[in-house]
């Protein structure tokens, strides 16, 4: 076969001729046509389901393209068929009705089924949305629909139903009308519009009884290899966006609760954590699913604890300028001695009507008070904790979610408080040096003297430093405690990092990007270096100094331009430090040790930065700017002195 | 110094003054009794003037003024209390002249004033100059010597004070800021045995007070143009109008011979007779007089062919003028033949005032321990005023004046810097020690060489710091330790004895015992104890040592075969001779550039001894040239371990420290 | 000059280990220079191997000083620590203090530390433990024995001695004589 003489035709555009038996008919136009027809043997129905198939493929479109981001990707293919089908007429709505009806399974073929049922569903749908008062009961053949054994349709129609709901469901909260309520009597309107309501929520609470049933049934994919992940991974995407798009209806401590059982939702748990504002809902995942891990003896994903970084716990408990403005202000008014301000009747009337009204004002903004998130998020918090502390304790198998609890560390870290200071320091200490672990016995940490140790990942000891670093950032500079470990970890650490070549690799997740190692080890430098306090010992600058335009030789050259930038920063931070530049007056003997992992011992003064010279040639042309300017700025410091 | 003179009390009026005068005696009375004395005296002299018109013309005192004034500019700052002591005696003065005649015979001096009137007078003249010079340079040694420390002074001001009071009492020859001298000198002339030298000085004390203090002068004048009558107005003007011309030609004069020309003064000079030189020996002489006398001669013999007096030969002169110079600086004779010898006779006088002041207080900064930067800002934030030495050296720095002793700051506690004359650099950063060199300073306390050649090799290497003083060793063995050297080496031996015991250095340094004629103005006693057997004790000594030194460097050394041999004397005994010497007997070594680019090459030839012409290679440094101690330094450089003696015999020196590789080695010499 | 035996070792790096803990190895094993200690007179030397072999050559009544005297032995056996030895106790040391600039010229003077002139210590002091004193420019002053740990000196109140003096820099002018 020729293969370049043989042309290539994509599949969609191939048109297979269509055999058929009938004879060609004209159209209203007066066209001739071939009349289509399938392959099946049932052509009237097809054909009928067709036709009328046509006029809901609008809708269906609307519906399927609604959730094309949900749909697994085996949908895709014959999604694309039916969209791609070219006409469709309007028909109208009560011609759909007939459709209510179930197409017969056994007198088709799957896939006529499959677009049977997905009409149906289309036309359903359209339905219930173009009136969604009335079409609340057919919602209850949706149900049905998607309790379809054919796993296909199934995933159909509760992706129908999704669309459904989501468009249908109220705001608020349909909560079960009281006993007095119920025997009141109330107009036609408020009848019939609780009666929807009630319909409503029996409905969706089927549904959702739907939804979870296909998703535990997806998560006991272990025990029961047959069962169906794929509707299961559609039920949870389900139950996430629907948590997304109506946080506040009914049942969402159901939702909440299987979506933590799965905790495959990442995103909308994610998109939870960043839109609450009152933190309740925050609380209520985050214990849930602080239970869940606990459950599972931490054998969990890391990326279930990735979630968690966006918890809003470090605005809300931060205090807000704003807030402390109101707080002042209240306390102001509370203890000024009421002014007995002489105000007439007509006055003091006037500002109690005021104050009922800023009352109903704020009642009307729904704006969750400061008190009440507090709690929630406080409560977050600590569920959040108990579960860091409960993992990094947890002597085996932590490798995994090690990194994403330092992280999380990291970021909250400043709202521990001090007592945990001091036995967080031992164990982060700890693992930095790789002596928490499995078999790790007493004996042995003591001769694992190796600061740099190779059972620890370098991500890990960056972030336990970095972990380390923001605590004392934050409120440990009441405590004086020394990092003089953590300044040799990351000593020691500098030079196995030059030989790292993915040292700028960030993992860029869906979720977020994931810091690289080059991000966290520069956070790390600035906080040590050029934080408000100075480092107490000049020689231990130096050093770090000296070892970073070692680095700078070897690293890629966006994280060398950092270096050197980090570089000409200390330098002006400090101008003691101009004695590396000078190869002349060497004061002090000895030479440096350029091997010793110990910042404080190496003598760092009997040498210099010639790495510089070879910066300036670098072939890089953002490294040689910034190279020469760090020069200028050495050279114009040294004209000043003029010994 | 400056003390002293303000606590004094205003010496008391004269008899008759205090009787007339009640209350208090400010210093507003005195000098208005000054003026007055000053009038009276312009009265009396305007008649003497009268008289004497007729006999000659008045030669100009402005070009032997000039000259003096050029002449002791040059010279080393002198002391400046010297001239407030004689302020006051000024004052003293001008009580005493309008008293009476009596009492100017009284001025005359206790001693041998009357013994040599000659000399007196034109003494008298010589020093008005040199007042009115030394109060100039007073005031210029004022702003200059701001900052010498006190301890220094303390006995040169015991010696100049003595000195003053003994001259206050002489003077009548003042020419003072009071400006009336000349009337009160040529008062007193005049009353002593006229000579023919009294027209002169007369006219040259006038004219010098005319000179100098013109304003006065001419407020004199005016004064005595009030007493003086009209027909002493025609008189004056004439009068004024020679002397305006002799000092026309005698400027013009000047011009040609190139040369000041003193003409009051030329053949007045004399020499004082056998006689008078034997009562001088044996009674205490007047300072000022002596250094007017020692001005003279050096004027004379700088133009001998026309001052000289025609019977006396130029030994004569040079004999009064070493004298009067022993006597006036306090040198034993010996010494001062030494000395003069180096010297033209007008450098001489700038060596030995240099002598009289103390050199500035250094320090050397520890560069193992601090660099010269920061320690220099850590002394300014302690009160310490000091500036980097200067461009030869980046680790010396100069003390001005300080709040705190510089001997027990902290930062010298902590070793960061050592006291240490700038001399003393000079040796060590001729040799260059290397890292990782063996080094041999033979001579070696208090240790201010030996930290220095450690700091430079940064404790690599070694140093062996040897001394034959046990006790010296002592401050040796502290400063090594505060410094922090910690490459060196203490031993104990007389410095003849290496290599014997060990050999094969890289590098030598001898910095020989000497006379120590280079630090007199540390030590004073050089100037009288140092005795001919000395010289011969000390030269013999040197010659050993620097044999052995020479002896105890390896030749082969890959960075090495030095050898500095320095002394801090300028005598050539010691230092050209004694390199000529090792020249001379190993001719394996020559000299070699010091690499200090400052100072006076050394001299190729000396009263009729002509050394080896590389001589030029070393370096003399002298206190009036340099600031710094007198010191020679030489650099040799080791070709061979083989020295022959003679053709036949080769000897090679023994030296238990050769290396093997030293005899492995090929012979011939490298560098 | 003789090397120490075993028994004078072992009392050395005892009252070294006090200041410098496990860093003693430094001192001796230093990658420039293998270094060692050497007695003369009852004196402990730190001398450079090359040094010493070639100091043999000077016989025992002329050798006056080898390398750094770190101390000296008593009668009794025990070895104290002179101030010369400093240099290396702060290269190494394990606790520091530092001093204030008030407090600088009594503890010169010979004085003990007292907690009102204390800036700056490293953590975890435990009692009666040595540590090199520093002026607040990092210039090493001296060295002493911590008279509490810690956390007792945050009770004292602040006359009360922090640090007793060991030996201090003023020495160098004080005890000319006893140290040489």
């Amino acid at each position: 076969m020729n293969y370049e003489q043989n042309l290539r035709r994509f599949e969609q555009t191939e048109k297979k001729p269509k055999l058929t038996n009938r004879l060609p008919i004209k159209t209203a136009d007066g066209r001739l046509a071939l009349p289509e027809n399938s392959d099946e043997e049932n052509d009237d129905i097809s054909d009928s389901a067709h036709t009328d198939g046509e006029s809901s493929v609008g809708g269906e479109q609307s519906a399927e393209e609604q959730h094309s981001t949900l749909e697994v990707d085996s949908d895709g293919d014959e999604d694309q068929e039916v969209s791609t089908r070219p006409s469709y007429t309007e028909t109208k709505l009560e011609e759909q009705d007939d459709y209510v009806i179930e197409p017969d399974r056994s007198r088709m073929t799957r896939k006529q089924y499959i677009i049977a049922q997905q009409n149906r569903l289309a036309v359903i749908a359209d339905a219930i949305m173009q009136d969604p008062d009335n079409g609340v009961k057919y919602l209850k053949t949706l149900h049905n629909i998607s309790s379809d054994v054919d796993p296909r349709v199934k995933r159909l129609g509760l992706l129908t139903q999704l669309a459904v709901f989501c468009d249908i469901l109220p705001e608020y909260r349909i909560r079960e009308l009281t006993e007095k309520e119920q025997q009141a009597k109330v107009t036609k309107d408020v009848r019939q519009q609780r009666m929807h309501e009630e319909q409503l929520v029996h409905s969706y609470s089927n549904y959702l009884k739907q939804l979870f049933t296909a998703s535990k049934q997806a998560l006991k994919v272990f025990a029961n290899p047959s069962a169906d992940i794929e509707t299961g991974i559609v039920a949870a995407r389900a139950l996430g966006n629907l948590i997304n798009v109506r946080p506040l209806f009914n049942f969402r401590k159901d939702i909440l609760s299987a979506l933590v059982d799965i905790y495959t939702a990442r995103l909308a748990v994610l998109r939870l954590f960043r839109d609450d504002v009152s933190g309740e809902l925050s609380q209520n995942a985050v214990m849930l699913a602080a239970k869940r891990i606990k459950r599972l003896s931490y054998r969990v994903d890391p990326s279930a604890l990735r979630p968690w970084l966006h918890l809003r716990l470090r605005e809300e408990l931060r205090e807000n300028p704003e807030d402390r403005k109101r707080k002042d202000e209240e306390q102001r008014q509370r203890e000024q001695p009421k002014r007995a301000l002489h105000m007439s009747k007509k006055q003091a009337k006037m500002r109690k009507v005021q104050q009922d009204v800023d009352k109903s004002l704020v009642e009307a903004e729904a704006e969750v008070s400061r008190e009440e998130r507090e709690k929630w998020y406080g409560e977050t918090l600590k569920q959040v904790f108990i579960t860091y502390f409960r993992i990094l304790k947890q002597k085996d198998n932590i490798g995994g979610l090690l990194p994403a609890v330092l992280e999380g560390l990291a970021k909250y870290a400043h709202l521990i408080s001090v007592e945990f200071f001091v036995d967080l320091f031992q164990l982060l200490k700890k693992i930095m040096r790789g002596q928490h672990g499995v078999g790790i016995g007493a004996e042995e940490s003591e001769h694992g003297e190796d600061l740099v140790s190779s059972r620890v990942g370098l991500r890990t000891a960056l972030l336990c430093i970095l972990s380390a670093l923001h605590i004392l950032t934050g409120q440990g500079e009441a405590l004086n405690l020394d990092i003089k470990d953590f300044f040799y970890q990351l000593y020691a650490l500098l030079p196995p990092l030059a030989a790292r070549p993915q040292i700028e690799a960030t993992q860029a997740t869906w979720e977020e990007t994931v810091r690289s190692e080059s991000d966290l080890l520069f956070e790390c430098l600035q906080l040590m270096f050029l934080g408000r306090t100075k480092v107490s010992s000049i020689t231990r600058v130096a050093a770090f100094c000296k070892r970073i335009a070692e680095c700078a030789l070897c690293w890629p050259p966006k994280t060398a331009v950092r270096a050197i930038e980090f570089m000409h920063r200390l330098l002006i931070k400090y101008p003691a430090l101009d004695r590396l530049l000078s190869s002349e007056e060497q004061a002090g003997c000895g030479l440096y040790l350029r091997d010793l992992d110990d910042p404080d011992m190496c003598n760092p003064f009997a040498t210099c930065l010639f790495e510089l010279h070879w910066l300036q040639i670098h072939y890089h042309a953002g490294v040689q700017a910034a190279t020469a300017r760090l020069l200028n700025f050495a050279k114009t410091e040294q004209k000043k002195h003029r010994l | 110094m400056g003390r002293r003179a303000k606590n004094k009390q205003d010496v008391p009026l004269p008899f008759e003054l205090e009787n007339k005068i009640e209350g208090k005696v400010t210093k507003k009375l005195n000098d208005r009794l000054k003026h007055e004395a000053i009038r009276a005296h312009k009265q009396r002299e305007a008649a003497l003037k009268q008289n004497k018109d007729s006999r000659r013309m008045q030669p100009p005192a402005s070009p032997k003024d000039n000259e003096r004034k050029r002449k002791r500019n040059t010279a080393p700052k002198p002391n400046k209390k010297i001239t407030k002591p004689k302020v006051e005696s000024e004052d003293e003065e001008e009580e005493d002249t309008p008293a009476a005649a009596t009492i100017l015979d009284e001025d005359a001096p206790v001693d041998g004033w009357d013994n040599a009137p000659i000399v007196s007078d034109s003494d008298g003249g010589i020093d008005s100059d040199s007042e009115l010079e030394s109060d100039e340079e007073a005031e210029s040694a004022d702003d200059n010597n701001a900052d010498s420390s006190e301890e220094e002074f303390a006995s040169a001001e015991d010696g100049s004070a003595a000195e003053a009071e003994i001259a206050s009492v002489n003077e009548d020859s003042e020419s003072d800021v009071s400006g009336s001298d000349s009337g009160s000198e040529s008062e007193t002339v005049t009353q002593k045995p006229l000579s023919l030298l009294s027209d002169e000085s007369d006219e040259a004390e006038s004219d010098d007070g005319i000179e100098s203090y013109d304003e006065f002068d001419t407020d004199a004048e005016e004064d005595d143009d009030e007493a003086v009558t009209f027909r002493d107005m025609e008189k004056r003007s004439r009068k004024i109008d020679a002397r305006r011309q002799m000092e026309a030609e005698m400027a013009e004069l000047e011009l040609e011979t190139g040369e000041a020309v003193v003409e009051g003064e030329r053949e007045l000079f004399e020499l004082p007779s056998e006689e008078q030189v034997e009562l001088e020996k044996e009674a205490p002489l007047d300072l000022s007089q002596v250094q007017l006398r020692i001005q003279e001669i050096i004027r004379v013999l700088g133009n001998f062919a026309e001052l000289r007096d025609e019977t006396k030969s130029r030994n004569q002169y040079m004999s009064q003028l070493k004298r009067d110079m022993c006597y006036y600086y306090g040198y034993n004779e010996f010494l001062m033949d030494k000395l003069m010898d180096l010297f033209a006779v007008g450098e001489a006088i700038e060596f030995f005032e240099a002598n009289e002041v103390a050199r500035p207080v250094t320090i050397r900064t520890n560069t193992l321990k601090a660099r010269r930067r920061d320690l220099a800002q850590s002394l300014i934030n302690r009160g310490v005023n000091l500036d980097p030495i200067g461009k030869w050296t980046k680790v010396g720095l100069t003390i001005f004046d300080s709040q705190v002793p510089i001997g027990a700051t902290p930062e010298y506690m902590a070793g960061h810097y050592m006291i240490q004359a700038a001399s003393s650099f000079l040796p060590v950063v001729a040799l260059a020690p290397q890292e990782n060199e063996k080094v041999l300073d033979m001579s070696a306390a208090p240790g201010g060489k030996t930290t220095y050649c450690a700091a430079l090799m940064k404790n690599t290497g070694m140093v062996v710091a040897n001394d034959a003083n046990r006790e010296r060793e002592k401050a040796l063995v502290a400063n090594v330790h505060r410094l922090g050297a910690s490459n060196v080496v203490v031993c104990n031996y007389d410095g003849r004895e290496f290599p014997k015991v060990m050999g094969g250095f890289d590098r030598v340094l001898l910095d020989a015992p000497c006379s120590g004629t280079g630090v007199i103005s540390k030590d004073a006693s050089v100037k009288v104890n140092k005795g001919p057997e000395d010289f011969i004790m000390l030269t013999r000594l040197q010659k050993e040592l620097i044999l052995s030194a020479i002896d105890s460097v390896n030749a082969d050394s890959g960075t090495g075969g030095y050898i500095v041999y320095s002394t801090c004397s300028v005598t050539v005994d010691e230092d050209e001779a004694v390199v000529n010497y090792a020249l001379r007997k190993r001719p394996n070594i020559k000299l070699v550039d010091t690499g200090l680019d400052f100072g006076r090459p050394g001299f190729t030839s000396f009263r009729g001894h002509s050394f080896h012409s590389s001589l030029a290679l070393t370096r003399r440094f002298y206190p009036h040239t340099h600031n710094m101690d007198g010191f020679f330094v030489a650099k040799f450089q080791k070709l061979s371990n083989k020295v022959q003696v003679s053709e036949e015999q080769v000897v090679i020196p023994t030296g238990s420290g050769a290396t093997t590789k030293q005899r492995k080695k090929k012979k011939g010499s490298h560098h | 000059m003789r090397p120490l035996t075993d028994d004078e070792t072992k009392v050395l790096f005892e009252k070294l280990a006090k200041y410098i803990a496990r860093n003693i190895i430094h001192l001796i094993d230093r990658p420039d220079e293998p270094y060692c200690f050497r007695l003369q007179k009852d004196r402990v030397y730190y001398v450079s191997e090359s040094n010493m072999r070639r100091a043999t050559a000077i016989g025992r009544k002329n050798l006056v000083s080898l390398g750094i005297c770190f101390g000296k032995f008593t009668k009794t056996g025990k070895f104290r620590l002179h101030i010369t030895a400093l240099q290396y106790l702060a290269q190494y040391a394990k606790y520091k203090v530092w001093i204030k600039p008030n407090g600088e010229m009594p503890f010169l003077y010979g004085n003990h530390v007292v907690k009102a002139h204390i800036g700056r210590v490293t953590e975890d002091i435990p009692e009666h433990q040595g540590v090199v004193i520093y002026n607040m420019a990092d210039v090493p002053l001296g060295f002493g024995v911590s008279a509490r740990s810690t956390v007792d000196m945050r009770k004292v109140d602040p006359t009360g001695i922090a640090v007793f003096h060991q030996a201090d820099n003023g020495e160098y002018l004080r005890e000319e004589d006893a140290l040489f």
